[in-house]
């Protein structure tokens, strides 16, 4: 009851927001020097009624904030504009490309979680000894390392070298085996792991260690924490208290930082998508930006921070659900 | 240290710690010369720090001595150097050459050469120059901008505070690489180069420094001697500018340190996909954007500015986490 | 006192192994607790006394660590050592095993109420699930019992509606009501000893009277040992049979409690006394106890006391007192570690009087320089 109104308040919250980021693209495109015509023209020569056509059909000839207006109510209706150098509408071009980009950063965020949370808290119940030492100093690479370039590492070595994994693409689950020749289920998951391997490491690497620094700190801080110290005069055994009493206290800050690095994830699939050669949002936003074709890199833009703000407000439901200490919106 | 009591931690009362007061700067100072982690860093910082300084300075000497860098370059007298940008006619120069302890490396060209003949351990070390001045460059001016729009929130309050905030929400809903590009292209007309970046990268990091500042402020702002600056008539852009923006500026310092390794990391990869410093530019980046094409035929193009890359951002890491531990004592031994 | 007591305690040494040195925290106690008793461990912060209570249930923390002494309990050995045959000291046969201590002491034999009833509880888990946890962990009871179990015990400690708080997280519960449910905790385990570690501490007062009556009232009806640890000598006048006056790492007073306050035979106990508030006393006759107390890792010489005594010789210097039984009342010896007494014979009266050095009040301790 309390949660679902929550939800519906953060949601609400959300839309703002949102707003605020169409403004902001809006404006950045529509600021560019020169004129979007000739910009989309890209220095090829056209003819003044050529120009004024394209003016037109993007209703280019309007003042600016009509236009913002007619692109925002579009953008209501679910229409996100006209690509001009692919001809096909925005939002269909995004709905064929979000598929492979969703996989790849969900994908990234299993391996970070799977790999971090563990690993952090051995570092804090091992604290200072080797085992520390060593996940922190593997910790401190994550963090320094450029993703694409631990992306470029990875083909080197397993593509290139060893000849084990492949380098590009991706094979999607969502296709059928028939589409790739594949033999059954089997080979087709099969697949689709080999070919997600690579780029999945490469992404989560910066969150694996981010998350692994968080984990190991709250996992240190929960144990020294009073009710630690209580479960244990009770006779509560460790892995218990590791495994309960410490373990969900410190997994707050976890949630909330996972959420936050979405906007990291997201980014990072545009330089991760370019290394794999993966058909991606990420692929599509780099050749939107190639090609200036403005209103599909509004539509990117608009698309990613959306996917940004509501993995946020998933978080926080989900910080609110865990911790009774969160009070739901702002009456009552 | 009292560790008698706090140590078993049901805690009694507050354990008298065998901490000297808090003297502020001089105190971090010294606490960072202890630890070890945050010396290191210092050491890699400064390496990092005095190349790119003899590169900066070296080019703008040559470019001042002869009109352009493409020129000379004084680095081209010592050993192991060459000129980091001037392309060798054809078939002068050996391309793709791998390093010196390759079969067929040769001293000359320590690290190899790259596809256009030219000296990669040049290239490398000119390339410090962008990554550095960059990351510093765009990491202080989100300090700024962010600081200004902080400490306006966070003093005035308000509708001002929920408006600026709001703003600072919605840049901050943006992946930063994503703002970043989007800026950079449409500002630059479509032809994006380093000055844009830096403006860019600038812009995209002022709300996470905002936000640290507004916090401050908030808390520094109920105290009693900014209480007593207001009723003594002193005006608000005066106690901004001397009390509330000094007394919020230690935390703030480890993150722009942080920031900076942040910074470039980003750099690196809008360089990487063409959107950052353009050739002939040394840049990290861009280098790996060239190696790309090369995966197959010379894989050490692609190694080297990756690690010159790690090595400078694990610089700012090591220091920004000596510093944290500096300044927050939760976690000490 | 003819009868074996519930707990005995021989000549505890508990230290902490830091860089900066060895911190003998608890440095050779001995004391008893019979059944149904409250005990009392005073003393100010840093003297040792919550390491003390922990180092009963073998919960010191890395790097502390109990290095001699001997803890009996109901006959069993919790902690003791023996030399073996290569002259090192090692566990003897006879001690409890970690997971002996885990399994039937902690919580099932021994229970614990800490300081900070804000802190103690977890904060993400129902404070009726936690007690229930530990009655489940603690006692042969189904998973349903130990429900009724916890909501008997939370309306014993007097919470109102406990079937509804039951359900609820600790922040919904103000600081007093908190402490009610960790003293519920406790006693739901069926302990035979409730080591109380400043319960009242953190409480405001009106409150702290209204835990120290629940806690006397209680201790009646299910006839409970205490050891109830706190620096406040108006609680112990209120609530202990017998005290124990540690300071610095030592006890150096023993005695029952009405003797122990009109009968003080140590000057620290003495000093403790008068600066205590008091209704019949003003402000300007308060006398607090002169300097700080030194850090146990470079105690004084001689008796540690010596350099804020106002009784102070220049044999205290060299002498350390064990403590001795100078008196006795109530079938209990008033044991005092003072060379003042008789029994120790090492010359005090002839002994001249120390030149007081100045106290520096907040001086900085030793091991801090020498890092």
């Amino acid at each position: 009851m309390g949660l679902l109104r929550y939800t519906t308040y953060r949601l609400v919250q959300a839309i703002p927001v949102l707003i605020g980021v169409s403004i902001l693209t809006f404006a950045l495109a529509n600021l560019t020097p020169g004129d979007p015509v000739r910009l989309m023209l890209q220095g090829q020569e056209a003819d003044q009624e050529t120009i004024e056509r394209i003016e037109a059909q993007y209703g280019l000839d309007q003042p600016i904030h009509e236009r913002y207006l007619t692109y925002m109510g579009g953008l209501v209706q679910g229409d996100m504009g006209h690509s001009f150098h692919r001809n096909a509408s925005v939002a269909e071009l995004i709905t064929n490309r979000i598929g492979p980009t969703l996989l790849l950063v969900l994908s990234a965020y299993v391996f970070a979680l799977a790999t971090s949370i563990p690993l952090g808290i051995i570092a804090a119940k091992r604290r200072n000894d080797p085992f520390d030492h060593v996940s922190r100093i593997v910790a401190l690479f994550g963090v320094s390392t450029p993703s694409f370039w631990i992306g470029i590492m990875l083909i080197l070595i397993f593509a290139v070298q060893l000849g084990w994994l492949p380098s590009s693409d991706l094979v999607y689950p969502w296709w059928s085996p028939e589409t790739y020749g594949h033999d059954g289920y089997g080979e087709h998951f099969y697949q689709v792991i080999r070919h997600l391997l690579l780029p999945m490491i490469a992404l989560g690497t910066l969150q694996m260690a981010t998350l692994m620094r968080v984990e190991r700190t709250q996992m240190i801080e929960s144990l020294q924490g009073e009710y630690v110290k209580l479960a244990r005069a009770y006779g509560v055994p460790e892995r218990t208290i590791m495994r309960k009493h410490a373990f969900q206290v410190a997994q707050l800050p976890i949630i909330t930082i996972v959420g936050l690095n979405l906007s990291t994830a997201l980014g990072g699939s545009v330089l991760i998508e370019f290394v794999f050669d993966i058909n991606g949002l990420g692929r599509l936003f780099y050749e939107a930006i190639i090609q200036l074709d403005y209103q599909l890199i509004m539509g990117i833009t608009m698309i990613i921070a959306t996917m940004f703000v509501i993995g946020v407000v998933i978080t926080d439901i989900a910080y609110a659900y865990i911790d009774p200490r969160v009070t739901y919106g702002e009456s009552e | 240290m009292a560790v008698g009591e706090s140590q078993v931690g049901s805690g009694s009362e507050p354990a008298e710690k065998g901490v000297e007061p808090d003297t502020g700067w001089r105190n971090t100072v010294r606490k960072i010369k202890q630890d070890t982690t945050a010396r290191w860093g210092l050491y890699v910082i400064g390496f990092v720090l005095a190349i790119t300084t003899y590169t900066l300075v070296d080019g703008n000497l040559s470019r001042l001595t002869f009109g352009a860098m493409s020129d000379f370059t004084f680095a081209e007298a010592l050993p192991f150097f060459e000129h980091p940008e001037r392309l060798p006619a054809p078939g002068e120069a050996e391309t793709n050459q791998p390093p010196v302890f390759h079969a067929d490396g040769s001293l000359s060209h320590p690290l190899g050469t790259d596809p256009n003949g030219r000296d990669y351990f040049t290239r490398i070390v000119y390339g410090a120059q962008v990554s550095v001045t960059v990351g510093i460059a765009a990491t202080f001016l989100g300090l700024v901008g962010g600081t200004a729009v902080g400490a306006v929130a966070g003093y005035y309050g308000g509708w001002v505070d929920d408006a600026l905030m709001r703003a600072v929400e919605t840049v901050y809903a943006i992946p930063p690489l994503i703002l970043i590009i989007v800026f950079t292209v449409f500002v630059s007309g479509g032809s994006p180069d380093v000055r844009f970046a830096i403006v860019g990268v600038g812009l995209a990091f002022v709300p996470v420094f905002a936000r640290i500042i507004r916090s401050e402020v908030l808390s520094v702002r109920e105290m009693d001697y900014i209480e007593a600056a207001r009723a003594a008539g002193v005006k608000d852009r005066n106690i901004i500018l001397r009390h509330i923006i000094p007394n919020s500026f230690a935390p703030v310092m480890v993150y722009a340190t942080l920031q900076i390794g942040v910074t470039i990391l980003i750099v690196a990869g809008l360089s990487f996909l063409g959107f950052g410093a353009q050739p002939p530019t040394p840049d990290w980046g861009e280098m790996l954007n060239t190696s790309h094409g090369y995966m197959h035929s010379n894989v050490w193009l692609s190694i080297w500015p990756g690690l010159a890359i790690m090595i400078t951002i694990m610089g700012f890491n090591l220091f920004g986490d000596g510093l944290q531990d500096a300044l927050d004592p939760r976690l000490e031994d | 006192m003819s009868s074996e007591p519930l707990l005995r305690v021989e000549n505890l040494k508990t230290q902490f192994f830091t860089n900066a040195g060895t911190v003998r925290a608890v440095d050779g106690i001995s004391f008893e607790v019979h059944e149904g008793e409250i005990v009392g461990l005073v003393g100010e912060s840093g003297a040792g006394k919550s390491v003390a209570s922990m180092s009963l249930l073998r919960l010191v923390e890395h790097p502390g660590e109990i290095v001699a002494g001997e803890i009996t309990y109901k006959g069993e050995t919790l902690f003791g050592l023996e030399e073996g045959p290569d002259g090192e000291l090692r566990e003897r046969e006879d001690m409890l095993s970690n997971k002996a201590v885990r399994d039937r002491i902690r919580g099932n034999e021994i229970a614990v109420i800490f300081q900070d009833p804000m802190e103690s509880l977890n904060p993400v888990f129902t404070v009726g699930g936690q007690i229930r946890e530990f009655i489940e962990l603690n006692r042969d009871l189904s998973g349903k019992e130990a429900k009724q179990e916890a909501i008997d015990m939370l309306r014993e400690v007097g919470i109102p509606d406990p079937e509804e708080r039951y359900e609820e997280y600790p922040h919904q519960f103000s600081g007093g009501m908190r402490q009610r449910v960790l003293i519920a905790m406790a006693l739901a385990c069926e302990p035979s000893l409730i080591i109380a570690d400043e319960p009242t501490t953190a409480l405001d007062v009106t409150v702290e009277g209204q835990i120290i009556d629940l806690v006397d009232d209680l201790q009646e009806k299910y006839g409970t040992s205490f050891v109830w640890v706190t620096h406040d000598m108006g609680v112990v006048a209120e609530i202990c049979d017998r005290v124990n006056v540690m300071y610095l790492g030592e006890i150096i007073e023993q005695a029952p409690v009405d003797e122990l306050f009109y009968d003080t035979k140590h000057p620290y106990t003495q000093a403790l006394l008068k600066s205590m508030p008091r209704p019949d006393r003003t402000v300007e006759e308060l006398e607090p106890i002169e300097g700080v107390m030194p850090e146990a890792i470079s105690p004084p010489s001689g008796c540690r006391f010596h350099p804020r005594c106002p009784d102070a010789r220049e044999v205290c210097q060299r002498v350390h007192p064990e403590p001795k039984e100078v008196d006795r009342a109530d079938g209990y010896p008033h044991n005092a570690a003072c060379v003042k007494h008789d029994v120790f014979d090492v010359g005090y009266d002839e002994s001249p009087p120390l030149e007081k050095e100045p106290q520096l009040t907040a001086s900085t301790p030793g091991g801090e320089d020498g890092e």
